[in-house]
């Protein structure tokens, strides 16, 4: 008994003290922080405040609520058409054509670059380049992009449905391989039409990619922030700013580190709680083979 | 047990002590150094533009100085702050750049008194403000960069306005709109083919709508960043004025019937894309632009001349200008090498080869009344020279006195709602005044 405890906690060890000094210990700190004035630099004076850095948040100005509601929105949007677009190359490049392969490449290739990179070229196509079509062409919808806050949006979600659509493909095609032809082969046989054989057999069986895919798009369009800082930087007049770049403009630009770490602690209830929801739901939906 | 203890703070003693007596080694032998021998100083900059410049200054020092030895380390401006408070727990500078408030509150504590420097003599008015202290200055004012309305002086002389009739508000609008007619109905396609408009406003730059234009606005106000710093409110007095500069300049641009586009349009157009390419024939913009417009074209720096910042009826024919680079002492130093920087400085300042370097090869406009008969590298940076000769000047750093955020994400963020339609700006004027209050209120917690 006593053995097996040793042996226990011995391989237990390793990872537990890892997963405490990278995740806990800094936790429980931010935790502290978010209960003082702390400005960011080492040595200063730190005053405890309380819970005010929270009634801050909410009464101080509406920015916080206002990059909330904006982030929610876009990630709405976002996690729909990611998923849409990345399951429908998904079926397309798992059809046997040629080029197929080149194909998958292809797609992917966007999610390779970095989110900075990105921002900057997709600020570059929709500021210099739809200028200048909407010059030749006289439309007028090409011009002043992400000049208001409606461009702003779009041009974010443009950007961010191009660059992950390619990887919940990848997502999306491990799954569609591993549905064995055996069952499709029987379902057409019992008369089933495409529709049907998409709708009754291939979805139900997709459900587990599913659930990776949501999860993993819904966490990552809340916490976007490179490609916001890139592309719009939260402007004009801080309308497109999402929750993290909000968070970061308290902790550098305010050098207000006890109030950006409050935000950040909300931030990652509110973002811990819609994932775990959405885990539970699709979890129940997946059917055993 | 017990004696393990003991041996290990046995041990621990006399590690600690060995770091004492280390250091204590150290002071000897810079007490030595001090009677004639070799000493080492470091200079820890953040103006990585200067940096060959500074090498050729300290080569020149060292030829003169054989038994001085001076290190040089720069890192770029954005990432400063966070490598100066490293080093100054790992390896304290002797020399190192600071630059506003935060800087004189941070490092407070380690900076010398320079106020005995014989260059102090010759510091212009007002450049040593920010680092001054109950009578005592603290930081060497490094150089000064001023800002008007650069212009192609050449396009609006072929349109028939000398550059001498725009040193006012009047003068500057009747020429702009000379120009803007011409533009207009054609006539200057032939010369000028990518000629668009007169002016570009990028609005995108929260420190072109904010910092330097809000600036004009505060110098109402207060005279100094000082003041500024001072002031727990603003009365706002300037507000008008710079509603009459965000407008003059958005009526000017492409996109003057459209003036929510400006909010999109960045520095890098401005400039590379709108000045230096001859699309535009102003931008409101500084002696700082130069360097970017040489890159692009080395011939339209040549034709490049700066108008005052006229607002009319307030600073018509003043350039803004300011100190935006200083240097400290580190006052934990030894006494052989605060000797050292000190004249390391007093000379790069006073001596006429020194001074020359400092001009043609750091590019700097010098904050000190010696300089006489040198001219500036570009035609730019000599505007401002001269202005700073003649004293039409004003306080182009005011701003550097308001609560830290406020000129770019109040002022800056204010006027691009205004540009886009959002808010009038009545509302901008109480954001401003109310936020002010507000975010003083906060940071003096």
């Amino acid at each position: 008994m006593r053995k097996s405890k040793l042996r226990f906690w011995g391989f237990l060890a390793p990872s537990l003290i890892a997963f405490c000094i990278v995740v806990i210990i800094p936790t429980c700190i931010g935790f502290f922080y978010s209960l003082t004035n702390w400005n960011g630099i080492v040595g200063s004076d730190v005053k405890f405040v309380g819970f005010q850095n929270f009634i801050d948040i909410f009464t101080r100005d509406d920015s916080f609520v206002h990059a909330f509601l904006f982030t929610a929105l876009f990630s709405v949007c976002a996690v729909v058409l990611v998923n849409l677009v990345g399951f429908g190359l998904a079926l397309l490049v798992t059809q046997k054509f040629r080029g197929a392969t080149l194909l998958r490449g292809i797609f992917f290739m966007p999610n390779m670059i970095g989110g900075l990179l990105l921002g900057f070229t997709w600020q570059f196509i929709f500021i210099s380049i739809f200028e200048a079509f909407s010059k030749k062409t006289g439309i007028a919808a090409f011009s002043g992009w992400l000049s208001n806050t409606e461009t702003g949006f779009i041009g974010l979600l443009i950007l961010t449905v191009w660059q992950m659509s390619g990887y919940m493909m990848i997502v999306y095609i491990a799954q569609i391989q591993q549905i064995p032809e055996s069952v499709k082969e029987a379902a057409r046989i019992d008369g089933a039409n495409s529709w049907q054989l998409m709708r009754y057999i291939i979805l139900p069986l997709m459900m587990p990619a599913f659930t990776i895919g949501l999860f993993l798009s819904i966490s990552s369009s809340f916490k976007m922030f490179d490609q916001n800082l890139a592309l719009t930087q939260g402007g004009p007049y801080k309308s497109t700013e999402m929750i993290a770049l909000n968070i970061y403009n308290s902790a550098f630009g305010a050098n207000e580190f006890g109030f950006a770490q409050a935000k950040a602690i909300v931030f990652l209830i509110i973002v811990a709680g819609i994932g775990i929801t959405q885990l539970v739901i699709t979890k129940r939906k997946e059917v055993e083979m | 047990m017990k004696a393990k203890k003991l041996v290990a703070v046995g041990m621990t003693v006399l590690m600690l002590g060995g770091l004492f007596v280390g250091c204590g080694n150290s002071a000897d032998t810079s007490t030595e150094a001090n009677s004639g021998e070799n000493v080492k100083i470091t200079i820890f900059q953040s103006k990585i533009e200067a940096n060959e410049g500074y090498k050729k200054l300290i080569a020149a020092y060292e030829k003169n100085h054989p038994n001085v030895e001076i290190n040089l380390e720069a890192v770029t401006g954005n990432d400063f702050g966070a490598s100066m408070k490293a080093k100054m727990q790992s390896d304290p500078p002797t020399i190192f750049s600071v630059g506003g408030f935060s800087d004189m509150k941070d490092y407070g504590d380690v900076i010398e008194d320079v106020s005995d420097l014989d260059i102090m003599q010759h510091a212009l008015e007002g450049t040593t403000d920010t680092f001054t202290k109950d009578g005592k200055v603290y930081a060497v004012p490094l150089y000064m960069e001023g800002y008007g309305f650069v212009i192609n002086k050449q396009m609006f002389e072929d349109a028939g306005v000398s550059v001498d009739s725009m040193m006012n508000f009047e003068g500057m609008k009747t020429g702009f709109d000379t120009l803007k007619k011409k533009i207009d109905n054609g006539e200057m396609k032939d010369k000028y083919p990518n000629l668009e408009a007169v002016m570009e406003y990028p609005t995108k730059e929260l420190w072109i709508a904010g910092d330097h234009d809000a600036n004009v606005a505060l110098t109402h106000d207060f005279k100094t960043p000082n003041e500024a710093y001072a002031a727990d409110s603003l009365p706002g007095t300037g507000l008008e004025d710079y509603k009459k500069m965000v407008d003059f300049q958005a009526s000017y641009t492409t996109n003057a019937n459209n003036t929510a586009n400006l909010n999109s349009v960045d520095y890098t157009t401005s400039l590379e894309g709108g000045l230096a390419i001859e699309r535009v024939a102003c931008i409101k913009q500084g002696n700082w632009v130069a360097p970017a417009v040489e890159t692009t074209d080395p011939e339209v720096l040549q034709k490049l001349d700066m108008l005052p910042y006229s607002v009319p009826g307030y600073s018509d024919g003043k350039y803004f200008v300011g100190v935006s680079g200083y240097w400290a002492i580190h006052s934990k130093a030894t006494d052989a090498q605060k000797a050292v920087a000190k004249d390391f400085i007093n000379w790069m300042f006073s001596d006429p080869e020194a001074q020359k370097i400092v001009v043609n090869d750091c590019k700097f406009i010098p904050p000190y009344d010696n300089f006489d008969g040198i001219k500036a590298s570009d035609p730019l940076s000599q505007r401002i020279m001269d202005a700073n000769n003649s004293g039409n000047t004003m306080n182009g750093w005011v701003y550097s006195g308001a609560p830290n955020t406020w000129s770019q994400q109040v002022a800056g963020v204010e006027v691009q709602k205004y540009l886009a339609g959002e808010a009038d700006w009545d509302e901008v004027t109480k954001t401003c005044i109310e936020q002010w209050s507000k975010l003083r209120k906060q940071q003096n917690n």
